[in-house]
């Protein structure tokens, strides 16, 4: 059923109201091979799929020529969009080969249920008569991708659907989607924001950014001699970065426990991960790598309260006293900082507000605002922002902003959820450079929870893994 | 979590809230005074007032009250009424075969007439007849019932005599459906079991305008809610998705449409009873239907306390009800609907 | 001055079915705040210089919009309507957005057996009709005695009642996103106090949904008025000015062919009802279409 037809886009530009999303984008797609479609969020590439996809939101106007092949199959980031919540999950894959392909309904089943275990899940039959609510992010994220091969497509889009996954289950994925497109020759677009992945697994990128194309070539030819400065900046930010070697520490445990068991909030009696015989030494820097899903930022929940926890020989130092639990006065030596720079501020309140909203109780009146220009500074931003809404920000500059918030408070230990995850690889070097420097000048101890061992290899002293 | 477990779950709470209704029933109206106090203020002297009191045995301490309240309560029994000393639950169930046949038609009618009118807003949202639809839904929807009723009732009965002025039956039928078996007091049933087809069509002709004045109010809303259900539907990325692959047609529409919206339409079903109650109060003084509603506004201009606290708990009884079989069935039928704290 | 020109902002940017509901309310405003000097008589009366009016006149110079049955000017009475029900609307939405809001609140941020109890309780609250919980009031307070604080009260506290467990909804499901949200678990984290987390943080961002909410309030509580004067409950004509009494009176006027007794009442109660729902139905609409193009 492969049409031997080279498709392409041409010139396409897509707009919505007042602007342009995706402005005069060309670029072919040949068949039995894997483009890539390379940029940070905001690039247009998502845009891009949905519009070859025929999923475009109603409002959205489309320009230009858009020769996608009849057959296409969309995998979006978020897969409980792709199923209906009422319709148990094999049936709904089942639909797509009784209508799609033709099978009678018992073979579809049948052959639903064969998918739905390639995809590396257990019990498969069992798992058919589930719904989607039932399954996890990245278990139904692997039916979707199951859904739409089992339509037979000419053309297969991944949108950042495997970004969710740990390392083996992408493999997982990609692979059986690599061996599907060898015996169909079906192409694949493969959109993401990781350099790694579009290396390891297309043959031709396309780079966009703010809704143009920058560069596109061989993968090979693009990544080795970019030829734009930013993709060049973005190759090469890996490489830039210096990790300093002399860190000082002390014999001087800041926070040991022998067990902590953390339970789910809604159901008391369900254990959502537990660790054993944690210790972190005064101006240490530990990092806990762990695949999505794992339960590393239950686990800091679980240790800051947020969550129910029991911990068992809990022993804290803080400036000088001795805890057995992190008490509301122990969390005031905290520092925290989350993955999504855009989540982690009032949206309301104008960043100088927010940092002052931290500080209030722990610094001193009088010199909250001396302290915010320090802080400021400290993370190489310029006093005016204290005065600018977080809408008016970038992702980089907010991210910077959060943790100058954490350091506000003079903060002993600094807590860091996937700091970097949510940012381009060279903002991520600029964060970790940040980092290092400001743990040296303030002697911080340093938690940092990351799924990427580039960013814990490269801000930690040793690594713990869950 | 599973089906069965959320049905426990929800029975339970149900039970929980009627009790908890009772309670909150007759702690609200003890609030309000004296029920001998209440009833006979202004019309006998006040020492009558306090040795009626005292005999009653509206002096005793509260709590031994309430059990005996709740007590009588879980035996079937809702106590006399305050001014003619009857049985508070035989004039119930008088006064009930016909405000549930009136809510049973008033349901019907809605639910006909509002779920394609609110396909079709959806389908067609943004244009001008979807958008004109939508104003006049408001309109309809901000229009008093009381004031719609009577509007009804003047044009229909009395400038175009199409109707009866009142009533559920004409004489003739009342006197025929008496003597035939069986005699439920459920006009519709009764006559369509007794096979006598005059009286059916003289209960509907009767019970037209009332149904008409508070089922189209009641549509109003409920299109505005299967509108707005149906257009999230539309731009659900699995619809889309299965749009593009086989087309817009039946099974499309109907497996990923309507299916994921049912369960919603359903439970606003069950919100919307209450909206139902509050205007069948209304069309019952209008067309002197005499229900649970004529029941209560009588009780409450003769300040009969008892009766009134009757009513109320009956009401809260049926409120409850209606909303546990649409919670239970529309758990049945989505997934999402499982949930006991919304 | 900032206010001002915020509302005339929010007016520009309105869709037609909105700004007529914005309209329609500043109507509403206007008359309540000027009724008692814009009313040429008062509610009761049934005599100017020592004559009587007519009754059941119809529309003429001394009475522009006709007399009652019982001998009342109509133009004044319809006027002056708008005093209890402005009032019931002025009692019952502060009272029902408060306690309703606050529980929210709660319940979003203290969960477990906080958020059990409170569900409850929403949900006994919400098995009441307000009108049935209304005429229940009415029976008790003043003992039976209808007046205007009597009926205004009764009307007000069963519509807030009725929507408490609407906005406690509302707002919890709001709250619980905000709660979620990176600089509220930040703030948890660093050992910030609860009550500052949640008076500044979260119920400044979770109160969103309100408006729309407010309106349907408003709406419905004027019509929780009427319909008790309807029946019979209430405010009865001497001691006030009340639609629904007058137009359960008017039913009567106009099997005689006398329209002017319902009419003008009528008029000013869907003036009212219509302009709020109006507000609600198209600002959710609005709101939802800006969203959508600003992304």
């Amino acid at each position: 059923m492969t049409n031997k037809e080279n498709f392409a886009v041409q010139e396409l530009s897509l707009g919505i109201a007042s602007r342009w999303l995706v402005e005069d984008v060309s670029f072919e797609i040949p068949m039995n091979q894997t483009v890539g479609l390379f940029g940070s969020s905001g690039s247009g590439k998502s845009s891009i799929a949905r519009a070859l996809a025929n999923q475009l939101a109603p409002e959205i106007i489309t320009r230009g020529i858009l020769s996608a092949p009849e057959r296409t199959s969309l995998v979006q980031q978020n897969p409980f969009l792709s199923f209906n919540p009422v319709i148990c999950v094999g049936d709904q894959i089942a639909e797509v080969l009784v209508r799609g392909k033709g099978m009678e309904q018992k073979e579809a089943s049948i052959q639903a249920v064969k998918l739905i275990g390639d995809l590396g899940l257990t019990e498969p039959a069992k798992r058919y008569k589930d719904f989607s609510l039932q399954f996890s992010g990245g278990e139904l994220q692997r039916l979707a991708v199951a859904k739409a091969l089992a339509f037979d497509p000419n053309l297969l889009i991944l949108d950042e659907a495997t970004s969710a996954l740990d390392e083996a289950n992408q493999n997982l994925v990609l692979d059986f989607v690599g061996r599907h497109q060898q015996q169909t020759g079906c192409a694949v677009i493969l959109v993401s924001h990781s350099l790694e992945l579009i290396k390891e697994r297309c043959s031709y990128a396309v780079f966009l950014e703010s809704g143009q194309v920058m560069e596109q070539g061989s993968v090979d030819t693009l990544l080795t001699i970019p030829k734009s400065e930013r993709l060049q900046k973005l190759v090469s930010a890996r490489q830039g970065f210096r990790k300093n070697t002399n860190s000082k520490l002390s014999s001087e445990q800041i926070l040991s426990f022998e067990e902590i068991t953390v339970f789910n909030p809604d159901q008391p009696r369900s254990e959502l991960v537990s660790v054993s015989n944690f210790s972190l030494a005064k101006g240490e820097s530990v990092g806990i790598v762990a695949p999505s899903g794992s339960g590393k930022s239950s686990l800091l929940k679980g240790l800051l309260g947020s969550y129910p926890a029991k911990l068992r020989n809990a022993k804290l130092t803080l400036r000088e006293t001795v805890l057995t639990r992190v008490s509301q006065k122990a969390k005031q030596s905290f520092g925290y900082v989350l993955q999504d720079p855009r989540d982690s501020f009032d949206p309301r309140r104008i960043i100088g507000s927010s940092l002052a909203f931290a500080a209030k109780g722990i610094v001193a009146k009088g010199i909250i605002e001396k302290a915010i220009v320090e802080v400021l500074d400290d993370v190489g931003l310029d006093t005016s922002f204290a005065t600018r809404l977080p809408s008016q920000l970038s992702g980089g500059q907010l991210q910077r902003a959060s943790i100058a918030r954490s350091l506000i408070t003079k903060p002993e230990v600094l807590f860091l959820d996937e700091p970097t995850s949510a940012l381009d690889q060279e903002n991520e070097v600029l964060i970790l450079d940040l980092l290092q420097s400001l743990r040296e000048k303030y002697g911080l101890t340093i938690l940092l929870i990351s799924h990427s061992s580039f960013v814990t290899k490269a801000a930690t002293d040793r690594v713990i893994s869950l | 979590m599973s089906l069965l477990r959320y049905a426990i779950l929800r029975l339970i709470s149900g039970a929980l809230l009627i009790v908890a209704s009772a309670t909150a029933i007759f702690l609200l109206m003890r609030l309000l005074g004296n029920p001998i106090a209440i009833a006979l203020a202004g019309r006998v002297s006040e020492e009558e007032i306090a040795l009626r009191t005292e005999a009653a045995g509206l002096n005793r301490p509260l709590q031994v009250q309430f059990f005996e309240y709740i007590g009588k309560l879980l035996g079937g029994s809702l106590g006399q009424t305050t001014l003619s000393s009857q049985d508070v639950e035989l004039l119930l169930w008088e006064a009930l075969p016909a405000s549930l046949e009136f809510g049973f038609l008033v349901l019907l009618f809605a639910a006909v007439i509002s779920t394609p009118i609110g396909f079709y807003a959806a389908h067609n949202a943004g244009r001008l007849r979807s958008e004109s639809l939508r104003v006049s839904a408001i309109v309809l929807y901000a229009t008093p019932i009381f004031l719609f009723a009577v509007l009804l009732k003047i044009v229909f009965t009395v400038w175009i005599p199409l109707f009866p002025v009142a009533g559920r039956l004409s004489v003739n039928s009342q006197i025929a459906l008496q003597t035939q078996s069986p005699n439920t007091g459920f006009i519709f049933f009764d006559a369509l079991a007794s096979g006598n087809w005059l009286a059916v069509a003289d209960y509907l002709i009767h019970m037209a305008l009332p149904v008409v004045a508070v089922g189209l109010v009641l549509s109003a809303s409920l299109i505005r809610a299967v509108r707005v259900t149906v257009l999230e539907q539309l731009t659900s990325d699995w619809y889309l998705e299965t749009r593009n692959k086989f087309g817009d047609n039946r099974q499309t529409a109907t497996t990923h449409l309507f299916r994921p919206a049912l369960a919603t339409i359903i439970t606003s079903f069950g919100t919307q009873a209450i909206v139902v109650l509050t205007g069948m109060v209304f069309a019952e003084k209008v067309f002197e239907i005499r229900g649970l509603g004529y029941l209560l506004t009588e009780a409450v201009l003769s300040r009969d306390y008892n009766l009134v606290q009757g009513i109320v708990v009956a009401i809260a009884l049926i409120v409850i009800a209606i909303n546990l079989v649409t919670d239970l069935i529309a758990a049945a039928i989505d997934p999402r609907f499982r949930k006991l704290v919304r | 001055m900032r206010l001002f020109s915020n509302l005339l902002n929010k007016f520009k940017m309105a869709s037609l079915p909105l700004r007529s509901g914005y309209l329609m309310i500043g109507l509403v405003f206007l008359v309540y705040v000027f009724g008692p000097y814009l009313a040429p008589f008062d509610f009761d009366q049934i005599r100017d210089d020592g004559t009587k009016f007519q009754t059941l006149a119809p529309p003429n110079a001394a009475h522009l919009f006709g007399t009652s049955n019982l001998g009342f000017d109509v133009l004044s009475r319809t006027i002056l309507g708008f005093q209890p029900a402005v009032a019931v609307i002025v009692i019952s939405v502060p009272l029902g957005v408060v306690i309703g809001s606050i529980a929210g609140v709660l319940a979003a941020f203290f969960r477990g057996w906080v958020d059990r109890i409170l569900n409850f309780l929403a949900d006994l609250l919400f098995v009441f009709p307000a009108l049935v919980l209304s005429m229940v009031v009415s029976l008790g307070i003043y003992a039976g005695q209808t007046g205007f604080v009597s009926g205004v009260m009764a009307a007000a506290i069963s519509t807030a009642i009725a929507f408490i467990p609407k906005y406690f909804r509302a707002v919890r499901v709001e709250a619980s996103q905000v709660i979620g949200s990176g600089y509220v678990q930040i703030s948890i984290a660093s050992g910030v106090s609860s009550w500052r987390i949640l008076a500044q943080q979260v119920l400044p961002n979770s109160i969103r949904v309100l408006p729309i909410l407010i309106s349907k309030n408003a709406a419905d509580a004027v019509l929780v008025l009427a319909g008790l004067g309807f029946l019979g409950l209430g405010i009865t004509p001497d001691t006030g000015a009340e639609w629904g009494y007058d137009l359960s009176l008017a039913v009567g006027d106009l099997l005689v062919g006398a329209w002017w007794t319902a009419f003008f009442p009528s008029l000013a109660l869907l003036l009212l009802v219509l302009g709020f729902s109006l507000i609600a139905e198209w600002s959710a609409e609005d709101s939802l279409r800006r969203k959508r193009e600003s992304l």
